[in-house]
């Protein structure tokens, strides 16, 4: 029965498409997979059990088990059930600015050569690409540009909010934050998504490796059916 | 494996009754799920929530594919391939077994059960060990994501290499002379004339996915209450002082329960940290972290966890900081 806890699990965020909250988008075949596995260990179970009892042996198991604890089900596989109790009880979300408030470093810089950002006015651009531009050589590849980018509002003790996306390599508990200083945003709940147009401050610079928009425009957005940029 | 018929029994009658009302749950769960799970109660339960279940999730796929590969030795390999394959030195087999750990792309989720498998079917433990710490320490995925992780360094890559190999083979020398087989508790030996070797498969399958799952869980628990209760901010700052720095991402990758293909990406964002630290971090955690230890401990027994983890992440430690020292 703990199988079917886990399979069930799998079914759940495989259906509804939560998987997406907790590993990358390219993990699916992988967990479908796993599934199909646990599908037809299930059934193995599930059949062995009937086999038993057609063979009317099934309710005798009082008196001569002392060794059962060893075989069967271990105790600790009970806690199989737990991710699904979880799931059921607090709504699957993703990473958002609490973790994202409480995240350390700063994504290592990369001394790499941007390419031009493509045309476009104002041009989309992911956060993480954003703070990879600004933080190469002057930000040259902002310069001038008029940007649009897409985030969830990370609230900020010190000042104005940051706009912010989680980049995930594996699963959510490697997430890696990278965040936008706003300036003259609009006043936000923490975890909205929006999506803000503006341009890079090149006088603010990238303290801690955090560049800051000018806010020239916003609109709230739905978050992205990934809610984890590349 | 075979079980008792008794215990098979008391088993299959709990099967039986408890899973018809499992799948109708999961029926409901699919079909109104969204009405069951409307509330949340604050954000740090959510942010619990979701750290604990990327780790189980995504852990699942790597450890049904252990179990698999597990069962298949045990059921399908005959028993003295092994011994063949190895050099009968047992401290010969040890640098054999890391090499051959290399070509083992798996996270270290599949290992744990993997190595187990091997022992069963009479490889040396501490080939079997070495085994199970240099497969997802220094595999092709693994120094892939670690060279394109540290584009401006390609050395990381290569120390990586080295001194993962370098700890993995040094605990399984240590184990050549001071472990004893006693300590492992190994599931009841598997005898191959007894049923079809289909039958040694599915319940091995099964009992090693109940065994290791279960522990798993309790590491992914532990990692994730810590995760919200203790954030990694705070060891930025222990980030100045080198020996304190190199302790201190140790002490993390144990407690963030990273997958080691992954962990580059992390160790990498810890940009005030010296490299040293940033390499001691990605060379302790495919080896010594919570839901590996959890998992040891349930496939191992107690016994066994409570010596190799500390002395792994020793091992690791001071590999890291000699290789960090000349190569970084």
């Amino acid at each position: 029965m703990l199988l079917a806890a886990m399979l069930g699990l799998l079914l759940r965020l495989l259906v509804r498409g939560e998987y997406v909250f907790y590993v990358k988008p390219s993990f699916l075949p992988a967990l479908i997979a796993a599934a199909v596995v646990l599908v037809l260990m299930t059934l193995f179970v599930a059949k062995d059990a009937w086999v038993a009892i057609d063979e009317g042996e099934g309710h005798d198991h009082g008196d001569h088990d002392g060794h059962g604890h060893n075989h069967g089900e271990p105790r600790a596989a009970l806690l199989l059930a737990l991710p699904l109790i979880i799931v059921l009880t607090v709504a699957p979300a993703p990473l958002g600015a609490f973790s994202a408030a409480r995240s350390t470093g700063s994504p290592a810089p990369t001394a790499r050569a941007f390419a031009p950002l493509p045309a476009g006015d104002p041009v989309e651009v992911g956060v993480p690409d954003f703070v990879a531009r600004a933080g190469s050589e002057q930000g040259k590849t902002l310069v001038g540009r008029k940007v649009r980018l897409v985030g969830f509002v990370t609230p900020n003790p010190a000042g104005a909010w940051w706009l912010t996306r989680f980049v995930v390599s594996c699963c959510a508990a490697d997430a890696i934050s990278y965040r936008v200083l706003t300036r003259d945003g609009p006043k936000l709940e923490a975890d909205t998504w929006v999506a803000l147009t503006g341009q890079w401050v090149a006088a603010a610079g990238t303290p801690d490796g955090i560049p800051t928009l000018q806010v020239e425009r916003h609109t709230l957005t739905q978050p992205p059916s990934n809610p984890y940029a590349q | 494996m075979r079980r008792r018929p008794d215990a098979d029994k008391r088993q299959r009658v709990r099967s039986v009754f408890s899973l018809p009302l499992v799948l109708l749950l999961v029926a409901v769960i699919v079909v109104v799920g969204s009405r069951i799970s409307g509330w949340s109660a604050s954000t740090g339960i959510s942010a619990f929530a979701t750290v604990f279940l990327s780790i189980i999730v995504q852990a699942t796929p790597f450890l049904v594919l252990g179990v698999l590969l597990s069962a298949a030795i045990v059921a399908f390999v005959p028993a003295d391939l092994a011994q063949r394959a190895l050099p009968r030195n047992r401290a010969l087999a040890v640098p054999v077994a890391g090499a051959a750990g290399m070509l083992l792309p798996g996270c270290e989720c599949a290992s744990v059960p993997v190595a187990n498998g091997l022992m069963r079917k009479g490889v040396p433990p501490a080939a079997a060990l070495t085994f199970l710490l240099a497969a997802p320490a220094v595999n092709p995925i693994v120094l892939a994501s670690t060279w394109v992780a540290f584009p401006n360094d390609h050395r990381m890559a290569l120390a990586r290499l080295v001194a993962s190999l370098g700890a993995a083979m040094v605990v399984g020398w240590l184990w050549v002379l001071f472990g004893r087989t006693a300590w492992i508790r190994l599931p009841a030996k598997t005898e191959p004339t007894e049923g079809p070797r289909w039958l040694t498969f599915r319940h091995g399958v099964v009992h090693d996915f109940l065994h290791a799952g279960g522990y798993l869980i309790v590491g992914g628990l532990i990692s994730a209450v810590i995760n919200v209760v203790l954030p990694a901010s705070w060891v930025d700052s222990l980030a100045e002082q080198v020996i304190i720095g190199v302790l201190a991402l140790a002490l993390l990758a144990v407690v963030m329960c990273i997958c080691s293909e992954a962990d580059a990406f992390v160790a990498a964002s810890f940009t005030q940290f010296s490299p040293t630290a940033q390499l001691a971090f990605m060379v302790v955690g495919p080896m010594v972290d919570l839901k590996l230890v959890a998992m040891q401990a349930g496939i191992f027994g107690r016994d066994f966890a409570v010596r190799f983890a500390p002395t792994t992440l020793v091992c690791a430690i001071i590999a890291s900081v000699i290789v960090g020292s000349v190569l970084l």
